[in-house]
């Protein structure tokens, strides 16, 4: 039964109407979302680097995942010095937060000894095959924790894990043209990678949203707020907008019209990064999870 | 043995008793509720209804917030109650996420009951007895101290009120029953059978310990 006002705005209205998840969007818990930005968009990078021979973007990416993403989760946790026990527990089979731990843990490890033995010109292949499958473990381990709660229609999707991967790609691939750009050192043709992930990831959105619609009445309830309703923005105007739109459009000016200056990239860049946080915000802000107490039964069941 | 609780709505009135004598027993700090009481309105004025659903720690069988804590914190006894070790607790709160039925609460900061006039010797005395860690989740443990030394003493929860979690022995309309849901020959299976119990939401798969009833 939907609600006129589906989202529970008074205390005693807590869980009898759909009531978002808090814990990890508000508060300290907007530490999360940066933290899982950072983890995930430092390994792509990281993965981006290796596959184009770049070491000063690899250590960008060792950086971004382990200082700025592992600080921002030791900040969200209340009991940062206790972090120790979650990989030192055999909470690893059935707990992804521990797995995911364990993954960041040894894409840390192996892609800095990596590049500890390309700097001292030993470097071993074999280090940066490891190193690359604990990045990819790192990338996708967020989405297959939040595909486990159940109780949120809008992550318990198997399509999560993969629009995680590949909005962490597209975000290594942005943090990768940027340094490219600013250092001038380093340059890839990204140009068949830049103007395909968009398209990607407004593809795997649309069938992840579409998915979420037939997902019972939550799912149904999710769809509409993230389309039509209170979070609509956070989509269109945060995601659409400046992640795909934007860059088809300068992409189209650029290969018809009249060549772009380099100003234009850097805009780009910024606005497909800023749309993959506001995809992200939006994946964390609209999660709800269904009334408790089941009221048309109840209802009728009193009325008897 | 599986220890569970059975609530009747049609007896409940909805006074928070419940809810007041969880918070005296456990000393629970301000903003945290261990029990709670859903209540809605549907309908206007003449055929207006107001419905009440007593809500706590289901102490499921299959507890996903068990599965999903990283450092073994959260833990199922042998005899079916979920509690928390709060020395193990990092506070990662994937617990609280993962519960479908939200009944656990982050402690993140000790605040005062009367703001801005410190704390209150009723506010010390709980702290010493019962010393919450702030940066860790809290939820209900069906009053396990209770039971343990009731079970020691050779008292029977759910029988003898020494044993018994203290929202049951406080219900004024004896909406609440408590005993061995695995024993059928219990008070509280008998009941359960009778009155054709179900649990809160068991679509979620996670097995409830808490029956409701509208007898």
């Amino acid at each position: 039964m939907i609600q006129n006002k589906p989202i529970q705005n008074k205390p005693y209205e807590f869980m009898v109407k759909y009531t978002p998840q808090r814990e990890w969007i508000e508060k300290q818990g907007i530490l999360m979302w940066l933290s899982t930005f950072f983890v995930e968009v430092g390994a792509a990078t990281f993965f981006f680097a290796s596959i184009f021979g770049s070491y000063v973007i690899m250590v960008v990416g060792i950086f971004m995942c382990a200082v700025l993403g592992g600080g921002l989760l030791l900040a969200d946790l209340g009991r940062p010095l206790r972090v120790w026990r979650i990989l030192f527990s055999s909470c690893w089979k059935t707990s992804w937060i521990a797995r995911g731990m364990w993954c960041v843990s040894l894409f840390i490890i192996f892609s800095g000894i990596y590049l500890l033995s390309a700097l001292s010109s030993s470097s071993i292949p074999g280090l940066l095959i490891v190193a690359n499958v604990f990045a990819f473990c790192t990338i996708i381990y967020f989405g297959f924790l939040l595909s486990y709660v159940n109780g949120l229609a809008l992550w318990n999707s198997a399509l999560l894990p993969i629009l995680i991967l590949v909005i962490s790609l597209w975000g290594g691939l942005n943090i990768y043209k940027l340094i490219s750009l600013v250092t001038v050192i380093e340059s890839a043709n990204l140009q068949f990678f830049s103007k395909i992930f968009p398209l990607i990831v407004l593809f795997i959105v649309i069938c992840y949203l579409v998915g979420i619609n037939y997902q019972g009445e939550a799912g149904r309830v999710t769809f509409g707020e993230i389309v039509w309703r209170k979070y609509a923005p956070l989509l269109w105007i945060g995601f659409v907008l400046p992640g795909v739109v934007f860059p088809i459009a300068l992409g189209l000016i650029d290969r018809h019209i009249v060549s772009l200056p380099n100003i234009y990239l850097y805009i780009l860049i910024i606005f497909e990064l800023g749309a993959n946080l506001s995809l992200r915000y939006c994946i964390l802000r609209c999660a709800m999870y269904e009334p408790l107490i089941p009221i048309k039964s109840y209802v009728t069941t009193a009325q008897k | 043995m599986r220890w569970g609780m059975l609530i009747n709505l049609k007896m409940c009135v909805a006074c928070y008793a419940c809810v007041a004598k969880c918070k005296q027993e456990h000393f629970l700090p301000k903003d945290i509720l261990w029990g709670k009481i859903l209540t809605a309105e549907t309908g206007e004025f003449q055929s207006a209804s107001k419905q009440a659903y007593p809500v706590l720690c289901n102490h499921c069988e299959n507890p996903i917030c068990v599965e999903v804590c990283p450092t073994g914190a959260t833990q199922k006894r042998d005899d079916g109650i979920v509690f928390i070790d709060a020395d193990k607790c990092v506070g990662c709160r994937s617990c609280l996420i993962a519960c479908p039925y939200q009944v656990r609460t982050y402690y993140s900061k000790r605040k005062e009951y009367f703001t801005g006039q410190g704390f209150t010797e009723f506010e010390n005395i709980g702290e010493k007895l019962f010393p919450y860690q702030t940066g860790t989740v809290v939820k209900c443990n069906f009053c396990v101290e209770k039971i343990d030394v009731g079970i020691k003493r050779g008292l029977k929860p759910g029988i003898d009120r020494d044993a018994t979690p203290g929202c049951v022995n406080v219900c004024p309309a004896k909406a609440r029953y408590f005993g061995d849901i695995e024993d059928p020959s219990s008070e509280i299976s008998i009941l359960i059978r009778k009155w054709n119990a179900t649990p809160l939401r068991p679509d979620y798969g996670t097995e409830p310990s808490v029956y409701y009833a509208n007898k």
